[in-house]
């Protein structure tokens, strides 16, 4: 692709199943200047790359128009969150109008069954009069003729006094007013495919309702042509309404679940505060928030959420970042701390500058990168897309397979048999099942992740993330914090500093504030930590790679100083080998100790390492119950490289490897058939993140790299790393379930419809309950997705 | 089979022969992108 080629995003309407998404996926794939199109049946938009020389939006929005489906430009400076919004407004509008539509029409159905009765009851008479067989094989016909008809006998018997006719002509206005009004798009939409050569869910609706409305019309207006036939003139206006009725309280319900589907990038969306408290002309204003600007000093006060991000001037306080990096506990923040736009000030007031606003803010990058996620295709939904692409037309003809095989082979009534049967196999057959199966899924995964502080890019992700059996671990920052800190003071028995550590610890931190080594740095923070003071050295000498020494004064008295390793003090002929046996358990353990002279004299040793975080051990034991290997990499010496292992419970070390290294040994793993994930951080392991199957960038605080990685771990601890997996793996099992119902359930329902149980059982499926069953398949996948949304608890925290 | 049945089934088979067309080919021989 060129740099000239752009990508847009454009919500579209209309759409009912996988067969709409695929029709206009399709035909965006084949205007020219597209260079590829992708449809999202769950979010409701089309994301196309295109080369603006060759076509424009306009043109694409037009395609989609001309195809029978709603399209327009979202407006240029919308940014995400705004574009989300508008899209649930969307979203709840759809569902109140099927809601309207589903009970006034299913009202109607049940007015038009009722007045329909005694046309049933004559029917089913007359048949039996002429020694043919009534419609018992269908449960809900045996009900209605033993149930309902007797009963309405007793309770309405001056419907059975109203002219047949009369009647007849009733229910076709009223079958006509619900057609045209409730059920218009199902025609709309199936004639707008056929035009294009495509055939959906709504053309099974349309020609299935349609047949039998035609039908009866005939049947109303011309009973004598059946008549003279040996056909009684039958008519279903109460399956068309009921149909319709039944097929729209189906697609209520699957708006109302798909909604929720999204309620985790709705939360997200949702966090965003409306107005910020800024300084302005020394004057404290309330202002909507798209009129902060980078710069502006915004006050906030305890319990408020923070409006943008920004970094702060003054004050401190808690915050809770717990919905965006899923870390429960408060966060400290002071002068200087970065704060989240979105996330909620506990206890102290403070001031901050804005910095990053609109589109740029963490806030609405996470939303982006959750949509374009949601938008993303995983590669197990090849298979659906191609199945519904020829499923339609596959059914129309098992229809007319059915139709004709049961007018041949029927021995009473064989047209109208035929007919029911033909009919009921056009509305029980579901591409929407299989439309649902993956992207819900993968909906709900999403969302579910971002709850916990894990963001996945996509369905791909989330798939090979499903399929990994091998974690490798960057070692620095990753399973340990990343920063050294002191583990141990040893004081030397024969020392000045005996039961004195702190002032051991004081004396080597002011010489060393002179170092810009990371150990020496470990070591002064520790002794700031502790209230120590430090003062500045009256004499200091570095030595490359031994250590340091100089002169330290302390209550007037001026101490000789040497920090560094045992070749250094052995230069100044000090004895350590009273505390030999203590650098070699702290060496064990992956610390690096040094030893501490003052005076000419052993006094004793500091020991500085990078601590493993705490919740490394947890994790790695994780991983292992998940049946994953685990490996470390690191560019640290083999001794600490394997105490950090044998602590952190690692099954196999790499140490002394460099960023190439790591790569290779990736690529060495994947070449034995691994499929291997890469834990590190978003900056020095990017090309092993790149290179691993999955590779899943670990942030630290609000330094997270969003860009970096198939999966972002918002906080930094490695738990997340094993529940990202674990929620992949639950999602694929989902997905896997979800395909399995669907296809059995077409493969079940298409010949009962049919009545292939008819000859054996004498079991036979009305119009009706065939509509049922198809509400209830689409319905059932989407609830199962649903189900993914109680994932949390399945790994402690 | 009756006469009727016969046109039932002859006109049953043209119908697949006709939906598979016009689904399954018709569509794919209209010139799939629009000419530069």
């Amino acid at each position: 692709m060129t740099a000239e080629h752009r990508t847009i995003r454009i919500p579209v309407t209309g759409m009912t199943c996988a067969a709409c998404q695929s029709r206009i996926q399709r035909t965006l794939q084949k205007q020219s200047g597209v260079d590829d199109a992708t449809v999202n049946l769950i979010l409701n938009d089309a994301t196309i790359t295109f080369d603006p020389a060759a076509t424009s939006p306009e043109a694409l929005v037009e395609v989609i128009r001309d195809v029978g489906y709603g399209a327009s430009l979202a407006a240029p400076d919308q940014t995400a969150l705004q574009e989300q919004e508008a899209r649930d407004d969307d979203a709840a509008t759809e569902y109140l109008t099927l809601r309207r539509k589903a009970i006034v029409s299913g009202i109607a159905g049940l007015f038009a069954m009722i007045i329909s009765m005694p046309l049933m009851s004559q029917l089913a008479a007359s048949m039996h009069a002429h020694g043919g067989a009534s419609n018992v094989g269908d449960p809900f016909m045996r009900w209605t003729m033993t149930v309902l008809d007797p009963a309405l006998r007793r309770v309405a018997p001056f419907l059975y006094a109203i002219d047949p006719r009369v009647t007849t002509w009733l229910l076709l206005a009223l079958t006509l007013g619900v057609m045209t009004w409730a059920g218009r798009h199902f025609y709309t939409q199936a004639w707008a495919a056929f035009r294009h050569h495509a055939a959906d869910m709504n053309t099974l609706v349309a020609v299935g309702t349609g047949a039998a409305f035609l039908y009866s019309v005939v049947a109303t207006v011309a009973p004598d042509f059946f008549v003279s036939r040996g056909v009684a003139p039958d008519v279903y206006y109460e399956a068309v309404v009921l149909i319709i009725a039944l097929i729209l309280t189906g697609n209520m319900f699957e708006a109302r679940a798909k909604q929720r589907t999204s309620s985790a990038l709705r939360a997200l969306v949702h966090l965003q505060p409306k107005t910020a408290r800024v300084l302005r002309d020394n004057m404290e204003l309330d202002v909507p928030v798209e009129s902060v600007i980078a710069g502006d000093t915004v006050i906030v006060r305890p319990g408020e959420r923070i409006p943008v991000d920004g970094a702060i001037l003054a004050g401190s306080s808690s915050v809770d970042e717990s919905m965006l990096t899923g870390e429960s506990m408060p966060v400290s923040k002071a002068v200087g701390d970065r704060v989240i736009g979105g996330t909620i000030n506990a206890t102290g007031a403070f001031r901050f500058r804005a910095t990053t606003l609109g589109g740029d803010s963490v806030l609405a990058q996470i939303v982006q990168l959750m949509r374009d996620a949601q938008s993303s295709r995983a590669p197990i939904q090849r298979l659906a897309d191609r199945i519904s692409g020829i499923f339609v037309p596959i059914v129309l003809s098992l229809a007319v397979v059915t139709f004709v095989v049961w007018f041949i082979t029927a021995e009473q009534a064989p047209a109208v048999r035929a007919f029911a049967a033909s009919v009921a196999v056009l509305i029980i057959a579901c591409p929407c099942a299989m439309g649902l199966a993956v992207p819900t899924a993968v909906m709900v995964a999403t969302g579910k992740g971002a709850e916990l502080g894990v963001l996945i890019k996509g369905g791909e992700a989330l798939q090979r993330a499903g399929d990994l059996n091998t974690v490798v671990l960057d070692k620095t920052g990753t399973v340990t914090e990343g920063k050294p800190t002191v583990t141990d003071i040893v004081v030397a028995p024969e020392g000045k500093f005996v039961q004195r550590e702190d002032a051991l610890l004081q004396l080597v931190a002011s010489l060393e504030s002179r170092s810009e080594h990371p150990l020496a740095d470990a070591i002064v923070r520790d002794a700031r930590a502790r209230g120590l003071s430090i003062v500045e050295p009256a004499a200091f000498e570095s030595h490359t790679g031994r250590g340091a020494i100089g002169v330290v004064q302390d209550g007037g008295v001026d101490y000789a100083v040497a920090v560094g390793n045992a070749a250094l003090l052995a230069d100044y002929s000090v004895n350590t080998a009273s505390l030999q046996a203590d650098v070699d358990r702290l060496a064990n353990d992956g610390k690096t100790p040094m030893f501490v002279a003052v005076d000419g004299v052993l006094a004793g040793l500091i020991a500085v390492a990078d601590p493993i975080k705490e919740s490394s051990r947890a994790a790695i034991t994780q991983l292992h119950a998940m049946g994953l290997d685990v490996v470390m990499l690191t560019g640290d010496n083999e001794r600490t490289a394997n105490a950090v292992a044998r602590l952190a419970g690692v099954d196999r070390v790499v140490a002394g490897v460099l960023p190439a290294g790591k790569v290779a040994e990736i690529v060495r793993l994947q070449s034995l058939g691994r499929v291997v994930a890469m834990v590190g951080d978003g900056v020095n392991d990017a090309p092993a993140l790149a290179q691993a199957d999955v590779g899943m960038a670990i942030g630290t605080g609000t330094d997270v790299a969003i860009e970096a990685g198939d999966i972002v771990l918002m906080r930094g601890d490695l738990r997340t790393a094993a529940q990202a997996i674990a929620l992949s793996r639950r999602t694929m099992r989902t997905i896997k379930q979800n395909l399995f119902w669907a296809f059995i359930y077409n493969v079940i329902g298409i010949p009962v419809a049919a009545g292939v149980l008819y000859p054996a059982f004498g079991l036979l499926l009305s119009p009706i309950l065939a509509s049922a069953a198809m509400a209830f398949s689409s319905v059932s996948v989407v609830s199962n997705s649903l189900r993914l949304r109680r994932f949390a608890s399945a790994l402690p925290a | 089979m009756s006469r009727i049945e016969w046109l039932v089934a002859i006109g049953g088979v043209a119908l697949i022969g006709w939906i598979n067309w016009y689904f399954f080919l018709a569509g794919k021989t209209t010139p799939s992108k629009d000419a530069p």
